[in-house]
């Protein structure tokens, strides 16, 4: 049977189908009982993706401006990217801003390696691209660009004591993004694609989900890390304000060893 | 061998588990070239206890990750 859905209906179909593990690294991110201390280790890792996104967006333009001009994409694809290279560009810095906002300086995001599973992320775009072609880039577009509701996080910042300015990227995209992802899929739909373009994509976008999934794995093994206290080095951790309840507990807890070396930045 | 079978030996369908009618015809209209990609990864298919929670209680999205 011909199938007749549009080309987003059917690279978003066949994200969904992958996208369960995903899904449920997710979910346990955002519901995990330390998500309050453990949010600037999260904002870590996306900053070394956002910080590449730009560039690697730009990089796919330019390799759609080197296509044959018998590429049913030459004309099509370039000038939408570098727009939306433009649209993401200096978001890297509302990062930096939200990690100030939370106590951490750029020197310490700067200074800090980037998660491997973000290198495998947008690296692989990289390769993609430039080898076999920038189609690809919209797969990845089309799994990352799909933000947190308002609601959800202004929820998050309340539940767990985290001030609302250490959302603003997350909170700007919310607002912002709507639009972006109904453009896209309205650009996505006025492509004629060829079966290798229409397959690359595709395995762009599963390539995505997997390497996202092992960025939020990375995130979650870094709660787990806290037990230790030589692992949890270099995690960028909120430490927690202690409630009067709690003041019998902050005296015990330096000679237990449990707690303080955890904040080891 | 249909896409559903290929995937299904590969054990990216879980018996228990089966792919709702909508997920059937998205991956048998896969080609071949996706249906590896998807064995590359090892991608675990139509899950629903986990799709199930892109949302929270109120039904907001979670999202994924932004750029």
């Amino acid at each position: 049977m011909q199938d007749t859905r549009t080309n987003s209906q059917r690279l978003r179909a066949t994200i969904d189908l992958t996208a369960g593990p995903l899904s449920q690294r997710i979910y346990e991110f955002w519901t995990h009982p330390q998500l309050g201390n453990l949010y600037p280790e999260f904002l870590f890792g996306l900053y070394g993706a956002v910080v590449a996104s730009t560039p690697v967006i730009r990089q796919a333009a330019i390799e759609a401006e080197l296509l044959p001009p018998s590429d049913c994409l030459a004309h099509r694809l370039a000038p939408y990217l570098h727009e939306h290279a433009d649209e993401e560009q200096g978001h890297e810095e509302w990062l930096l801003e939200d990690l100030a906002v939370l106590g951490f300086d750029r020197d310490q995001v700067l200074n800090r390696l980037p998660y491997i599973s973000v290198a495998s992320l947008v690296g692989s775009q990289y390769y993609l691209a430039r080898h076999v072609h920038p189609v690809a880039i919209l797969g990845y577009i089309a799994v990352l660009e799909n933000p947190a509701s308002p609601e959800f996080l202004e929820g998050v910042a309340e539940r767990n004591d985290l001030p609302i300015e250490s959302m603003s990227t997350l909170l700007r995209h919310a607002r912002l993004d709507e639009g972006h992802v109904a453009e896209f899929d309205r650009m996505l739909d006025s492509l004629s694609l060829s079966p290798m373009q229409r397959d690359v994509m595709t395995a762009s976008a599963i390539a995505t989900v997997s390497n996202l999934e092992a960025f939020f794995t990375d995130v979650l093994e870094h709660f787990s890390r806290m037990v230790d206290g030589r692992s949890s080095d270099g995690i960028f951790y909120r430490e927690p304000k202690p409630s009067a309840s709690d003041v019998s507990d902050v005296a015990v807890r330096p000679e237990s060893g449990e707690f303080f070396h955890l904040a080891a930045v | 061998m249909t896409n559903v079978e290929q995937l299904e030996q590969a054990g990216l369908i879980q018996t228990h588990n089966p792919l709702t009618p909508e997920e059937v015809e998205t991956v048998n209209n896969l080609s071949s070239a996706e249906v590896s990609a998807l064995i590359a990864v090892k991608a675990k298919l139509g899950d629903s206890f986990f799709q199930r929670k892109v949302k929270d209680g109120d039904g907001h999205r979670y999202g994924t990750l932004i750029i």
